[in-house]
């Protein structure tokens, strides 16, 4: 289990044993490691797809903003999600989580074979390869943040559920408050 | 050592992805890897024809004649291109801006591709200048084309001035340093120099639509009065070959270069979402041209350079 690529492997084929087993260890670098490389791998995949002509400083803009707001995410992902996890009962252990979710960008990198397969498809199947990618890898990311938050906080998989909801919701009531506020701003006449 | 070797080959995996990706690279929604020889390039020439690089966005820029020849030379360049149609939505312009267009529209001929011009609503003046230089034009029965002539703008606000107690001094380095300047009204001297200007101008545009359309220079000038003629009077006229929107064109091109079945279309200069949402607007409105403040406007104020076909 000390090597990082064994560790891989492991988050792969036995999620639960490894993630309770990071979020006790606490490898930050090699979780570091593992988000470097997945979001360079979509960043070069993003860049393939927006470059062409006219795209000009498009496409280095829209890869900086993806490396900067993934980082952002992580860290302002862990800091929430641990508040969250400790108010729904689980123990704090915010560097732990750090780490475990630090794990669940891998699956991200396997949107680059989803990719290479779609280009010797028609045109008109590629979203449709690209759609069903994403959203099996977006699944197994879910799945895997969850794991990581009952690993690192102890937490049953309703509460794990409820913590990685909560946030969203929350998010989306402000919005829906501050929506709501701006209408009834508006002069009538 | 087994779990080694499965991490290792789903790296390799993904690294030869990566790799596939990124060699078909830029545009990939619009490649397709089993026809890459069949290609239409479509550039879009609209709104008001203005040399340079337009207007700034926060992520490029637009409006200018620039991106247009940049995209020209990107199509002339892209092996797989055979033909290009130019789809033309636009009142006209200045006369450079669309002279340096036309000339890279003959240079992307010269380089042995074809290119077709499409007409939108409207493609009149520094619009139909660009048209003309392509192989083939397609209109609508009412498309508003022609507009075949040049003038140059120049308001005297000398009166007005007098009323307002507005007196401007000048310290000129030569007689005809402030032509066209509002405050004052033209000499006949400078009146002369401007029609020469204009003349020569006016000149250079019906030679380009002679050349263009094959027609000789009397034939041009007696329809070149700065006339606007719909897509069916010019096809009468000989100024628009057949009728046909977009897709028509770009059969039109496919059948011309020999590409049967159906051509793949590269569309550059189209506005992407992103452009959109942080780049500058490709297109320049007339309206908003003419409605900015006297001293923002280039084409009121750089007079010599103010030449608009139109």
């Amino acid at each position: 289990m000390g090597n990082f690529v064994e560790m891989l492997y492991e988050v792969m084929v036995r999620p639960q044993a490894t993630m309770r087993v990071i979020a006790a260890w606490r490898p930050v670098k090699q979780a570091m490691a593992v988000f470097f490389i997945s979001t360079t791998v979509t960043a070069l995949m993003l860049h393939a797809a927006l470059s062409g002509p006219g795209a000009g400083n498009l496409v280095m803009m829209a890869v900086g903003i993806h490396f900067f707001f993934g980082l952002i995410t992580w860290i302002l992902g862990a800091a929430v999600f641990n508040l969250v996890a400790e108010y729904f009962g689980g123990q704090a252990n915010g560097m732990g989580l750090f780490a475990t979710l630090g794990f669940t960008y891998w699956p991200k990198v396997f949107m680059a074979p989803v990719w290479a397969v779609a280009v010797f498809l028609p045109v008109g199947l590629r979203p449709w390869v690209w759609l069903t990618g994403g959203i099996a890898i977006a699944a197994w990311t879910i799945l895997l943040t969850v794991i990581a938050l009952r690993a690192s906080h102890g937490l049953s998989a309703q509460r794990a559920v409820l913590t990685l909801l909560t946030p969203p919701l929350v998010i989306g009531v402000l919005l829906l408050l501050l929506l709501m506020m701006g209408i009834a701003a508006l002069p009538w006449r | 050592m087994f779990k080694k070797m499965v991490v290792m080959i789903i790296g390799a995996i993904i690294l030869v992805s990566l790799g596939i990706v990124i060699m078909v690279g830029p545009g990939m929604k619009q490649k397709n890897l089993t026809s890459t020889d069949k290609k239409i390039a479509v550039i879009y020439v609209e709104g008001v024809i203005l040399g340079g690089r337009g207007s700034s966005g926060l992520l490029g820029d637009g409006g200018g004649t620039d991106a247009i020849i940049k995209q020209l030379h990107m199509a002339r360049d892209d092996e797989s291109v055979r033909a290009v149609v130019l789809r033309i939505n636009s009142p006209g312009g200045s006369a450079p801006a669309s002279q340096e267009v036309g000339e890279e529209v003959q240079k992307l001929r010269a380089s042995g591709k074809k290119v077709i011009t499409s007409m939108g609503d409207i493609a009149a003046s520094g619009g139909y200048w660009i048209a003309a230089c392509s192989e083939k034009i397609y209109a609508n029965p009412a498309t508003l084309t022609g507009s075949i002539g040049v003038y140059i703008p120049y308001t005297n606000w000398e009166e007005l001035f007098n009323k307002l107690g507005v007196h401007q001094e000048k310290i000129k380095s030569g007689p005809h340093k402030d032509i066209l300047s509002p405050d004052r009204a033209m000499t006949p001297e400078e009146r002369a120099l401007i029609q020469e200007m204009v003349d020569d101008l006016y000149q250079q545009f019906v030679t380009v639509v002679a050349e263009g359309r094959t027609m000789d220079e009397e034939t041009v000038r007696a329809l070149a009065d700065g006339r606007v003629y719909t897509g069916r009077q010019a096809r009468d006229l000989g100024l628009v070959d057949e009728f046909g929107n977009l897709y028509d064109a770009i059969d039109g091109a496919a059948k011309m270069v020999g590409i049967t079945g159906k051509p793949e279309v590269v569309e550059y200069g189209r506005n992407s979402p992103w452009t959109w949402l942080f780049g500058a607007n490709d297109k320049t409105n007339l309206e908003q041209l003419l409605a900015r403040p006297l001293r923002d406007s280039p084409l009121l104020l750089l007079a010599p350079s103010a030449s608009m076909p139109r």
